[in-house]
């Protein structure tokens, strides 16, 4: 590009282009054509921080490094041979030029270089103009940013997000958008969302969203059912804004959440929920909330049935459900809530109401609490269930094992006088041997005896009524006396003591020979292969001990933690009825020692036998009922 | 040599009656026998020189006609020893004032050891 030669401009003088040249807001630099910077205008100065003087007849554009670095020397070359250059937009980094520390350290200089010629068409001056876009650039790069920004988070969000026009044509989606819908967005984009519906439902959609795009107010949450390509039903959440040309709305934006989820597992607990109050209901228990920080009770319908309250009776306080414990429970209900709040966080306790009728209610509850961080009770929950029924039922059912036992030992001691009566008769008559067969049904009917006994125990320990009796009395020849009693009955075992204690202890004399009898006819029963039994005796400065080892079967380790149940008897599987018994021995010794503050104990490795022990305190103190 | 003492068993059940009748005549007790508790309550002054009593007798409380018999002075001095079938033998005993108690069922060497300790 070359410049038209103009004629010249008459009537004015060179000072008004001087002046021109100085104050023009551009900045403007003048080269002589061997590249020397000649003259620089004072926006030139404002522009690069520094007095033209400083560089006047030195600086040479022509060999300037920075502009060769940035391959602007070859463009401003063709300047220098003739032609009009403009120069693109170079980012400058004013300090390497400047000697002062300019506010801006960067800038986006764009420029215009020229050759002026004379006369004779000779290149007589070159000129170089700068514009400073620093501003503009700054402001094009902050859009771009925050539009990259608004890419970013529009690409990555987890809502599916569109901009459609009026007529519903998607002109923009984001990625979770067609993964909700489960179309490309070749498929999608330009066209009518509806096509992502299935075509029966295509209208309808259409006319929905004609209705929610035109709608006076903008509409609130919208919840729909739609189906994904592959058919899988979603419930979507969406919330709509408008973009708006000329005052009128000409693209709905609209952000869908996908709730299916959420809507499921709402579903789910619901159910949960449904499934729960049946339970409740089924098992007849009651449930309740005590909000200790505001001393609320709250009480589930349930519960206002095993109270017989009306339910209009609300709200519940503490105090009124202390109200209807019975006078002799209510300590040790009120004890056992005490104790779970400081710290030990639950309570199980099973306690009678007295209705306002005066019925008489037995209640079982199981409750937990709740603590903060400082361990302060915040709320205490409970499950309560009426048990007055089975309360009932045990009560007739220990009755009428106690009747039947008694029944049961009329006869057996009327028979048993028969039989001694007849045992002696035979005897004195010389009948030695119907006097041993009588002898043997007399062995016979003391067996009976025993289990009648202990299913009378069982029978006194369920209803809580074993009752025990203490006496002073010698360990050791307690031992031993059972030891001569049983040995004249056994002729397969040896019954042999081992050391001594030399202690008289304050325990249930009775009740403790009953322990050691079941401990060594156990081991007896037992042990059929061997011949022997060992009883060993120990003392310390507060316990007596006694330890009988057999060398019998043995109880496997799988079975070990059960013989001290009810009705549990070590069984060979193969033949149930290995060992006789109902299983009720080891149930009451493991009970008498325990009421009398003792433990018992055992060790046994099947195939070679078992030791059962047990130690008692010296004195003993009672815990009768 | 047992010949001049007079029991009396006291018990519903005429099987225990009998039985502890045999037993102890065998010993050589005279023995009386009754299975109603009502007969008690006029029994005369020096006809027994001992009462076997069950404490359960069907319509009349053994324990409540011992503590009759141990109140009247005609007949406190009665040595009176209480059957029972339950284990707290000691106890019901006591609180009814009997001078003995025995539980069921008993051997005959028990039995006849109370009697004789008490008659």
């Amino acid at each position: 590009m070359k410049i038209p030669k103009r004629s010249p401009i008459l009537g004015v003088s060179i000072d008004s282009f001087s002046t021109i040249f100085e104050q023009s807001p551009i900045s403007t630099q003048i080269f002589s054509p061997t590249g020397i910077s000649l003259a620089a205008n004072h926006a030139w100065e404002k522009l690069w921080g520094f007095a033209h003087a400083d560089i006047a007849g030195t600086y040479n554009v022509r060999k300037d490094p920075l502009l060769k670095e940035n391959k602007i020397s070859k463009l401003i070359e063709r300047a220098f041979r003739g032609e009009i250059m403009e120069l693109p937009p170079i980012h400058y980094d004013t300090t390497l030029i400047q000697n002062v520390d300019s506010f801006i350290k960067y800038r986006w200089v764009k420029a215009l270089i020229y050759p002026v010629r004379d006369a004779s068409d000779k290149i007589q001056n070159v000129i170089l103009q700068h514009e400073d876009i620093t501003e503009k650039k700054v402001a094009e790069e902050n859009l771009q940013q925050s539009r990259a920004r608004l890419k970013a988070i529009w690409d990555v969000a987890r809502v599916a997000m569109v901009l459609s026009d009026k007529e519903g044509t998607v002109l923009e989606a984001n990625n979770s958008y067609y993964k909700l819908y489960g179309f490309t967005q070749e498929e999608v984009l330009g066209k009518n969302f509806s096509i992502m519906y299935p075509e029966a439902t295509r209208v309808t959609a259409q006319a929905r969203y004609k209705k929610i795009f035109f709608a006076k107010s903008s509409s609130a949450v919208v919840e729909a059912t739609v189906h994904s390509k592959d058919g899988v039903q979603h419930i979507i959440e969406s919330q709509f804004s408008f973009l708006y040309v000329k005052g009128k709305r000409s693209s709905m934006l609209s952000v869908i959440i996908d709730i299916t989820q959420k809507k499921q597992s709402e579903a789910l607990l619901l159910k949960e929920q449904e499934r729960l109050q049946l339970a409740l209901n089924v098992g007849d228990i009651g449930v309740w909330d005590w909000d200790l920080v505001n001393n609320k009770l709250d009480w589930s319908d349930k519960v206002y049935e095993i109270y017989d309250v009306p339910k209009s009776l609300t709200p519940i306080s503490v105090d009124f459900f202390s109200s209807f414990i019975h006078s002799d429970d209510k300590e040790r209900v009120e004890d056992g809530i005490s104790e779970a709040l400081a710290g030990k966080g639950h309570c199980n306790s099973q306690f009678r109401i007295v209705t306002k009728k005066g019925d008489i209610r037995w209640l079982t509850t199981s409750t937990i609490v709740h603590f903060d961080s400082k361990t302060n009770a915040l709320r205490m929950l409970g499950a309560t269930l009426n048990i007055t029924e089975f309360k009932r039922f045990d009560e007739e059912r220990n009755e009428f094992i106690g009747i039947a036992t008694h029944e049961l030992k009329t006869p057996v001691t009327s028979l048993k006088a028969y039989a001694e009566v007849l045992e002696q008769r035979l005897s004195k008559s010389g009948d030695l041997d119907s006097a041993s067969h009588v002898h043997k049904m007399n062995m016979q009917l003391d067996k009976l005896t025993h289990l009648i006994e202990d299913l009378l125990d069982v029978t006194k320990i369920e209803a809580g009524k074993l009752q025990m009796h203490t006496e002073l009395f010698d360990f050791d020849a307690l031992v031993a006396e059972i030891v001569e009693q049983l040995q004249l009955t056994t002729n397969s075992h040896d019954l042999l003591i081992k050391g001594h204690t030399h202690k008289k202890i304050q325990a249930d004399r009775e009740r403790t020979g009953q322990v050691i009898t079941n401990l060594i006819t156990n081991a007896i029963k037992y042990s059929p292969k061997s011949d022997k039994v060992l009883l060993q005796l120990s003392s310390n400065s507060s316990t007596v001990r006694l330890d009988v080892e057999d060398f019998g079967v043995g109880i496997p380790k799988v079975k070990q933690d059960k013989i001290f149940q009810r009705f549990y008897r070590v069984s060979n599987d193969a033949n149930r009825n290995t060992f006789p018994g109902i299983g009720l021995g080891l149930f009451l010794s493991k009970e008498i020692i325990e009421r009398q503050k003792g433990t018992i104990f055992f060790k046994s490795i099947s195939g070679h036998g078992s030791v059962f022990g047990f130690a008692l305190p010296l004195k003993v103190v009672l815990l009768n009922d | 040599m047992n010949a001049s003492k007079k029991i009396l068993v006291a018990d519903d059940d005429l099987a225990i009656c009998e039985s502890l009748q045999l037993m102890l005549q065998e010993e050589g007790y005279e023995v009386d026998i009754t299975l109603d508790g009502s007969t008690l309550k006029n029994i005369q002054k020096d006809v027994y020189d001992l009462i076997l009593l069950d404490v359960w007798m069907s319509g009349h409380d053994g324990s409540h006609i011992c503590r009759e018999l141990k109140s009247n002075k005609e007949t406190q001095s009665l040595p009176i020893i209480i059957m029972t079938a339950r284990r707290e033998a000691e106890n019901i005993a006591i609180e009814a004032g009997a001078n003995d108690f025995i539980a069921k069922p008993f051997s005959m060497s028990e039995l006849l050891e109370k009697v004789a300790k008490n008659i």
